[in-house]
């Protein structure tokens, strides 16, 4: 019925601002230097790849009010580097200026460093699709009451043949958890402490027929305290949608980026093996 | 005799004296039909003195002794003046008369006079009838719409946003049992039949104590008829879209059990299977509407009634095919889908006279919708006598069924205050969203797969009021109330207290200056569509980390009665909400999903307007012309970098009117004018790459897109067929156009490439110029 008595017209667009803004971006943890990607956004009609800004100015400004500026290097596919490895605890600023645009600015900070009690490894706790037996990998978080928390947690079983680190998928076990679970671009579980603010919560993964060949079998549970923005952007980038559901708006990817469009998150790394 | 007995009795006996004094008490009843007249006004002008009767029509007024004139009152009936000797307890049946088409309804205007509700509006079941929408249709909820502050959503729809807030911020009330449903054909006409309304009001403001939960926004009070004590009357309807029957009238002589009895359905699948006797079987699409209610006055102190009633949309398309494979095989395939949504509310009231000081309403009832989506695969093979089958089924439901139990009892302290007091229980059973999927084989079961189930919750909410209702000497009424609201949640329990303050003032020639303060909470939350209200938007209870919802109001008006019965009001208003809903993903499937309550955000918003109307409900123009101009925003810490956006409802410029011209009894115009700002909605201004490389949209901001203006303009007309050869019956035809002018209203805006490769903005737009005829039969 209704497309019965429907029609469809074009909307003036005169209202619409459409200039383009720098895109950064720089997630940033205490293992590594600061590495920060300078853009711009494209036109709607715009298919081009990504347009870098290789002339900007990056500055960041730590709590102590020293400025250090960044360098522009063509590695890690065109990023300005910074020469120190940001600390925990501590709260950065960004600030970015060219002559084309407004300035852009953001602040991150480097949570403090995650502790986690011992996680250990059981085989033969389930069975999968296949009924091949499965084994579960635990440990807790001991979450902080007084803040929210945000974790990412990624796991890793050694390859002697490489000898490496191979990455292994991350299947939540809780149900709270795996009903509706996150995922970074590394396959690794972003995750919020809204369920158990202030416990101690028990986190169990399940992992596949066979992950233990290998003797001594050997794990690597790496978890990242992240902070608030972190979490935001990779929960954003999960729920990203242009056109919108039934039952809400389009949903845009998170930006903290002010003057541009972008993300300026922190995170901690801690690392624990399982032997 | 120990002093606990003795002053029991002391004080029994003083309540008696006092009683004995100076009491009048009745009920009061429609002269032609003998039904009860809820909300009547009855005042002693000469003391200031006056009472509001119940939803029954059952009064108390406490006077002073000796002979003392009354005035009854009810809008939509002539007032009544009658002159008693009080001495004693008095007791009064009145029987008011209509008004006629072109007399003056000074009714309407005491009502308004003697009275402490503020923000109020009361539709008369004429004013129901005689109002036309899209396709005919008369609906009190669009009649609603054109008073300042209550908006539609999307064009058509019968959802309602008042004074910035969300849709599931209304207490949608029949019978005084809630109603969750967003009415028929995706909200294209509501739940309520006119053709069996006694009564509808709202509340765009603040409602007294004794209304809670979804009474934040506002408050739509429905009575449905309880049936003609004289004789038996009815009338058939016959719009475009839908045919409707009511009936009415007594079971017994004596006229003490009355009953009334509505059905309005859809017809356009009749007419289509018809035409096409293969399309009954493979479409379907049709809603009804069944009402019924059964009313007992038992004595002149006790009343019963018992009412049901269900409203159902179902649609559906089944296709099968038979056919031979390659193999020879015989293949009988066969799809089915299925859409399904239904409120089913059933109560019993209990009215009594305690004394002649106290009155008591007992009820209980069951309130209940629920909605089902349905799909169905099955394949069929025969091959040399071995038949072989393989189905796949898919159900996806959610409801909300509510257990309610409540008492309200009206006490008359004095002559000049009332106390209202009362308890509400409601037990929620909340299936926010399951989802079976069935593979069958054979027609035995193979794999059945269930979600969502950790959902259900039974979370109750449990509140006690009290109301003072306080009128002084100098015209200065007052209704001072609190209520104490519990949630008993699954996972936390919530205690508040809600304070309702309305004080009206009259002042020097009628003039009238209001204040209104309320707080109000709701456990209970709504997905609603960002288009309007939609069939499948689930509630589900506060739960978890969530918070429930909780509107807190305040709003001055001042109002001047003007010449020839019209009426002028401004009034200003401002609003604050926390605990509202954002949804945070877009895949509506993952409402089937467990422990779903993580993928909302909570946030806040605030809203605030000022409102101009003018209004008439007497004589042979009645209308409702209203302007508002206001601001509604959203804030989500999460949501559009954290700063505050316009809520998708935003309308900042908002002229409506809605006016029924009636020069002769036999003959009415109808015609209906919106002009008001186009809401806002989110389009994307760029593209860029995130870190995992990914090309995404950039929005800038929520909401940063305003559709344009809205601008609509209905006329209509209804004749009576041939008055002077009917005598028993009246019958009447009507032409209506919606949207005479044809102006496209888009609902959405959406980026779209042309042929020549160029991007253009695009909105899709509903009804543009809908003709329509009707035809009603009274008898």
């Amino acid at each position: 019925m209704l497309l019965l008595f429907s029609c469809q017209d074009e909307l003036p667009i005169d209202t619409i601002d459409f200039s383009d803004k720098m895109v950064v971006n720089l997630l940033a943890n205490n293992d590594e230097v600061l590495k920060v990607h300078v853009g711009k956004t494209l036109s709607l009609t715009d298919s081009s790849a990504e347009l870098k800004i290789e002339d900007a100015k990056v500055t960041i400004i730590d709590e102590n009010a020293n400025v250090s500026q960044l360098t522009y290097t063509f590695l890690y596919g065109g990023k300005y580097i910074s020469d120190f490895i940001p600390q925990p605890n501590r709260t950065y600023r960004l600030n970015i200026t060219h002559p084309k645009y407004p300035t852009a600015t953001a602040s991150f900070r480097i949570p403090s460093t995650f502790k986690s009690t011992g996680a250990t490894w059981q085989d033969q706790t389930g069975t999968d699709s296949t009924g091949f037996p499965t084994g579960t990998i635990s440990f807790s978080i001991n979450d902080d009451p007084n803040e929210r928390n945000f974790y990412e947690i990624a796991l890793f079983r050694y390859e002697e043949l490489g000898p490496a680190w191979e990455v292994m998928p991350v299947i939540p076990e809780n149900p709270e958890i795996a009903a509706d679970p996150i995922f970074n671009r590394d396959g690794a579980l972003i995750l919020e402490d809204a369920g158990f603010n202030g416990q101690s919560k028990n986190l169990r993964f399940s992992t596949p027929f066979g992950s233990n060949f290998g003797t001594p079998y050997k794990y690597l549970v790496v978890v990242k305290s992240l902070s608030s923005d972190y979490y935001k952007y990779f929960k954003s980038l999960d729920d990203y949608s242009l056109e919108g559901g039934i039952f809400s708006d389009p949903s845009a990817v998170y930006n903290n980026i002010k003057g541009g469009v972008g993300i300026c998150a922190g995170a901690s790394i801690t690392k624990d093996t399982i032997r | 005799m120990s002093l606990r007995q003795l002053l029991l009795i002391l004080g029994m006996s003083c309540q008696v004296i006092s009683a004995q004094n100076q009491a009048v008490t009745g009920w009061v009843f429609d002269e032609k039909t003998l039904e009860n007249i809820p909300s009547a006004i009855v005042i002693d002008k000469a003391t200031n003195l006056y009472t509001e009767a119940n939803s029954e029509g059952y009064y108390q007024l406490l006077t002073r002794n000796g002979l003392r004139t009354l005035w009854y009152a009810a809008p939509g009936y002539k007032a009544f003046k009658v002159e008693i000797d009080v001495r004693g307890v008095v007791m009064n049946n009145v029987f008011l008369k209509p008004v006629e088409f072109d007399e003056p309804d000074s009714s309407a205007e005491l009502a308004a006079l003697y009275t402490s509700k503020t923000s109020f509006y009361k539709v008369l079941p004429r004013q129901v009838q005689q109002y036309k929408s899209l396709f005919g249709i008369s609906d009190p909820i669009k009649i609603f719409q054109f008073l300042p502050g209550v908006s539609g959503g999307i064009e058509g729809l019968s959802s309602t946003y008042v004074r910035g807030s969300n849709s599931d911020q209304n207490l949608m009330l029949m019978n005084g049992l809630p109603l969750y449903g967003n009415g028929h054909i995706w909200g294209l006409l509501s739940n309520y039949n006119p053709d069996i309304i006694q009564s509808a009001e709202l509340y765009r403001g603040v409602a007294p104590a004794r209304f809670g939960n979804r009474a934040g926004g506002g408050v739509v009070d429905v009575i449905t008829q309880s049936g003609n004590a004289e004789k038996w009357k009815g009338n058939i309807n016959i719009d475009l879209a839908t045919i409707s029957i009511a009936i009415d009238g007594p079971l017994d002589k004596q006229g003490k059990l009355t009953a009334s009895f509505g059905y309005r359905r859809s017809y356009l699948d009749l007419l289509l299977s018809s035409i096409v006797p293969q399309l009954n079987e493979s479409l379907i699409g049709n809603i009804h509407d069944i009402n019924f209610k059964l009313n007992y006055k038992k004595s002149r102190s006790e009343h019963w009634n018992f009412w049901i009633y269900n409203g159902r949309d179902k649609y559906g398309l089944n296709f099968g095919s038979s056919f031979s494979d390659s193999l020879g095989r015989i293949v009988d395939l066969n799809i089915g889908l299925d859409w399904k949504w239904q409120n089913t509310l059933s109560g019993i009231n209990y009215f009594r006279e305690l004394n002649k000081r106290h009155f008591m309403h007992a009820s209980i009832g069951i309130s209940r919708y629920a909605y089902v989506r349905a799909e169905n695969f099955a394949v069929a093979t025969q091959n040399l006598g071995v038949n072989q089958s393989a189905e796949i089924r898919f159900n996806e439901s959610n409801s909300i069924t509510d257990f309610n139990a409540s008492v309200d009892l009206e006490y008359l302290v004095g002559t000049k205050t009332k106390l209202r007091y009362g308890t509400h229980w409601v037990t929620h059973n909340m299936k926010p969203g399951e989802l079976i999927f069935t593979e069958l084989r054979d027609g035995n079961v193979d794999t059945e797969n269930k979600y969502g189930t950790a959902n259900n919750q039974f979370p109750s909410e449990w509140s006690s009021y009290g109301e003072l209702d306080f009128h002084s000497d100098n015209y200065l009424s007052i209704n001072v109330g609190a209520r104490l609201w519990t949630y008993l949640g699954r996972d936390n329990t919530f205690v508040r207290i809600e304070p309702r303050i309305t004080l009206n003032q009259r002042l020097e020639g009628n003039k009238r200056f209001q204040l209104g303060v309320a707080v109000n909470n709701q456990g209970i939350h709504q997905l609603s569509s960002v288009t309007g209200i939609l069939p499948q938007d689930v509630w589900f209870p506060t739960s978890g980390n969530l918070t429930p919802q909780q509107t807190t109001q305040f709003s001055a008006a001042y109002i001047q009665p003007l010449k020839g019965g019209f009426e002028f009001s401004i009034e200003g208003y401002y609003k604050y909400f926390t605990g509202l809903m954002y949804v945070r993903e877009s895949q509506d499937e993952k409402l089937s999903k467990d422990y779903w309550e993580q993928m909302v955000n909570q946030g806040t918003g605030n809203s605030s307007g000022i409102e101009f109307l003018i209004s008439k409900k007497s004589g042979n123009l009645n209308m409702i012309a209203s302007y508002t101009y206001s601001t509604t925003t959203r804030l989500f810490e999460d949501v559009n970098g954290g700063e505050a956006y316009p809520f998708r409802w935003d309308r900042p410029h908002k002229l409506a009117m809605q006016m029924v011209f009636q020069p002769s009894s036999t003959f009415n115009i109808n015609l209906n004018m919106v002009f008001m700002s186009g809401n806002p909605v989110t389009v994307p201004t760029g593209r860029y790459f995130t870190v995992d490389n990914r090309l995404v949209y950039d929005f800038s901001a929520v909401n940063n897109y305003r559709l344009p203006t809205y601008q609509r303009i209905d006329v209509g007309f209804t004749k009576e067929i041939k008055p002077e050869e009917h005598f028993d019956t009246r019958e009447f035809y009507g032409i209506h156009v919606y949207n005479l002018l044809g102006v496209s209203n888009p609902v959405n805006a959406e980026f779209q490439f042309n042929d020549q490769g160029e991007i253009r903005l695009t909105g899709t737009s509903y009804f543009t110029f809908v003709p329509s005829i009707f035809y009603r039969i009274e008898f």
